[in-house]
């Protein structure tokens, strides 16, 4: 909490500059609603499936509340849909039960699973209602759509790009990981050996490659990183035949 | 006969004349479309509170921090209107995204500009795509861009003191106003005009606009001096950057002109043309 | 106004198998405005390499003054200073400022002409002594060259695999960072040579 420095709310009338209880009969409220509570969540995708994954750490300030808190969440048991979020835990949690019921609603609405686009717009109107009240969640979303793996990104008001994202990473080591994903996802300042600056042209990776970037960037972040490790949750969702898979994988991080 | 039926009856797009602002905007105002309900935090001066976790510029310790920084322009010309941008996010000076599509298209006629908050941005630009074609299923006729920015800054400016961030211009081209450019922001600003840059980079873009533009341009000179603006502004001002999206406002609809890389069109200048002599080239 | 970061800039320091490298950004800002695209943040005493990110009037001072003092110390000595001695030199001298530092985030890297032994350190703006075996980081692109420097560097690179990995950690960190860019500067650093290269990088 101490985190974090709040406006100094007066919530009593008359709205005063004197900043103390000793002022007068007035008492001072501060509401402190936010809390960060660490952790980081990335995604990637590749042709006909995509990875998001985030490592398990839930602190706060210099104490762990947890090393074993999820932060990626499938939105349905049908659904290919999956969403990570990451920055207040409290806040972040609610976003993904918003979203998980109207994707139950949905279904039962209409008979069929929520696309990922119509997903993907949902959050953002969900997260751009509390415009004047942010929930504190930095949101990746990604799902199968037409037998590809989409992936969209968030911030906290809802703004996202619907033509979706090759990868995306959010939290508090995004800024460590996401330098090492320009260069190793989108190739950036990567040209071919000896031909004068032609760039190495950009492809989808497999899924092997995209796993092993995830645990790369996870185990980096987790050294250099105070609100980084414990564990790591992977979850794939790959495009099969009509249909698709979805699989968990946990993998361990360092925990000092 | 004829006056009599033409009082009561909307007349359809194509054979009427434009009969100026003020009689278009009496005939937008319908019941309410969409239910836009806010939450707002429990305390008495909500506007207060979301600039304390918000506004990096008045804390910089902020835990919410909203994209800022841009470069966007548009202007008008005898081929209609030119529209560009970069595409550079930054928070402080994190760059949190080198992709982002500043041009947003409200449908195939209009485009707007995003500045500032990136989701007020593209959520109000959406909303208004909305209003538009409602104003065109109620009226039969498509609504002019004189009104259609009229109906955002008269929604930004309800919302006045709430701390919506937006810099924006709505461009399009209709038969009665031919071609038509405006620059609204969240103050509640509005105005016409022939040539606006807006963002933290609109200084250096202004300076090379403003040095080569004349409203008779070719469509080839003024696609090349939206871009050129745009790349002076990505190199001296850190918050620009990116790709720049160049878009052309015609009388059936809009063009896009690409989504280039900064990086290739600034090299290729400065070793073909000599500008950019500043930045060395040897150790 | 955190005077860190008003000119912006970027530094890093990597240890390969008998060498080191060294390498900054160009740019010298005034806040968003970009002032300079050739201002380098290296600077040689010797053989041994000082990069300095920080408030540029102290980079300034900081790194003339140091060359005063190392002349003095060559003349006294009648030999180059070492990175170890050099490393001292720069700790005592930045501790002498406590209680009004120079801005400045120090990198050392050199090659120990005794030894062999390549050599790189760090300080923060007090003078304390950050001594590493893999590499070190300064500026305002601090958390993006960690990243990137945990997840590419290596034991064991060869100068030529050093200069690979160092430049594509610098290129790919400033890259993200609004202040720092511009063009940079790469020093490959063995027993017997030096060799400096020029970047070609964005220019946004």
């Amino acid at each position: 909490m101490a985190y974090l420095h709040t406006a100094n709310i007066i919530s009593d009338f008359p709205p005063s500059h004197h900043h103390h209880t000793s002022a007068g009969p007035f008492v001072q409220h501060q509401i402190t609603p936010y809390t960060n509570n660490g952790g980081t969540i990335l995604g990637i995708t590749g042709e006909d499936f995509v990875v998001l994954a985030g490592d398990t750490r839930h602190s706060e300030g210099y104490s762990i509340n947890s090393r074993t808190e999820k932060k990626v969440h499938r939105l349905g048991k049908e659904s290919s849909l999956v969403l990570a979020t990451v920055g207040f835990g409290a806040d972040a949690l609610d976003v993904v039960e918003t979203m998980k019921r109207a994707v139950e609603d949905y279904k039962f609405h209409h008979n069929k699973e929520m696309s990922p686009p119509a997903a993907a717009q949902l959050l953002m109107t969900i997260l751009y209602s509390n415009r004047f009240f942010p929930k504190y969640a930095y949101c990746i979303l990604v799902g199968i759509h037409a037998g590809k793996g989409v992936l969209y990104s968030y911030d906290v008001v809802g703004s996202y790009s619907k033509s979706g994202e090759r990868r995306a990473a959010a939290g508090a080591a995004s800024d460590l990981i996401v330098p090492f994903l320009d260069n190793q996802v989108e190739l950036k300042n990567q040209y071919v050996p000896y031909a004068w600056e032609e760039e190495i042209p950009v492809q989808p990776l497999p899924m092997e490659k995209v796993r092993r970037l995830v645990k790369d960037a996870f185990t980096s972040a987790t050294e250099r990183h105070i609100q980084v490790g414990d564990g790591l949750q992977i979850i794939t969702v790959a495009a099969s035949g009509v249909g698709w898979g979805v699989s968990e994988e946990m993998y361990e991080l360092k925990k000092d | 006969m004829d006056t009599l039926i033409a009082q009561y009856t909307e007349p359809v797009y194509d054979d009427e004349i434009y009969d100026g602002e003020d009689a278009q905007l009496t005939r937008i105002s319908g019941p309410p479309t969409a239910n836009l309900k806010f939450a707002l935090p429990p305390i008495a001066q909500p506007s207060a509170f979301l600039r304390a976790v918000t506004d990096d510029h008045a804390n910089p310790d902020c835990p919410i921090k909203i994209a800022h920084g841009t470069t966007t322009l548009a202007f008008r010309f005898k081929g209609g209107i030119i529209v560009a941008t970069d595409s550079r996010a930054t928070s402080g000076n994190w760059i949190a995204s080198q992709t982002v599509k500043k041009v947003i298209e409200i449908n195939d006629k209009m485009l707007g500009t995003m500045a500032g908050g990136a989701a007020d941005c593209q959520f109000w630009l959406n909303y208004l795509g909305m209003e538009c074609r409602l104003h065109e299923l109620r009226h039969k006729r498509r609504i002019s861009v004189a009104a259609a920015s009229k109906v955002l800054s008269n929604i930004v400016y309800s919302y006045k003191g709430m701390g919506l961030s937006m810099g924006t211009m709505i461009t399009g081209v209709t038969p009665q106003e031919g071609p038509a450019l405006y620059y609204v922001d969240s103050d509640g600003t509005r105005h016409q005009g022939d040539l606006f840059c807006v963002g933290s980079g609109q200084t250096f873009a202004y300076g090379v606009l403003d040095a080569e533009y004349s409203y008779d341009l070719s469509t080839e000179d003024a696609l090349a001096l939206g871009t050129r603006s745009i790349l002076a502004a990505t190199h001296r001002d850190a918050y620009s950057g990116g790709y720049i999206n160049l878009y052309h406002v015609k009388e059936d609809g809009w063009v896009k002109h690409g989504f280039t890389d900064t990086d290739g069109i600034f090299w290729k200048r400065k070793l073909e043309t000599g500008e950019f002599s500043n930045v060395t080239v040897d150790l | 106004m955190d005077p860190f970061s008003i000119n912006g800039g970027a530094c890093v320091a990597m240890v390969g198998k008998n060498c080191v490298a060294i390498a900054c950004d160009l740019r010298l800002g005034k806040q968003t405005l970009t002032i300079s695209n050739n201002y380098p943040k290296i600077f040689s005493y010797g053989d041994t390499y000082l990069g300095l990110t920080g408030l540029a009037t102290d980079i300034e001072t900081v790194s003339t003054d140091l060359r005063t003092k190392v002349n003095m110390y060559r003349l006294r000595e009648e030999r180059d200073i070492e990175p170890e001695t050099f490393t001292n030199l720069v700790s005592s001298y930045l501790y002498q400022r406590r209680f009004g530092p120079f801005y400045v985030s120090p990198v050392v890297a050199g090659i120990n002409n005794r030894t062999g032994e390549p050599f790189i350190a760090a300080f923060d703006c007090l003078g304390c002594t950050d001594y590493s075996k893999d590499f070190v980081v300064s500026g305002t692109s601090s958390n993006q060259l960690f990243g990137t420097c945990e997840s590419l560097w290596e034991p064991g690179l060869e100068p030529e695999d050093l200069f690979e990995t160092i430049s594509q950690v610098l290129l790919n960190s400033m890259d993200r960072d609004a202040l720092a860019g511009w063009g940079a500067h790469v020093y490959i650093i063995t027993k017997d040579q030096v060799i400096k290269r020029l970047l070609k990088t964005r220019q946004d």
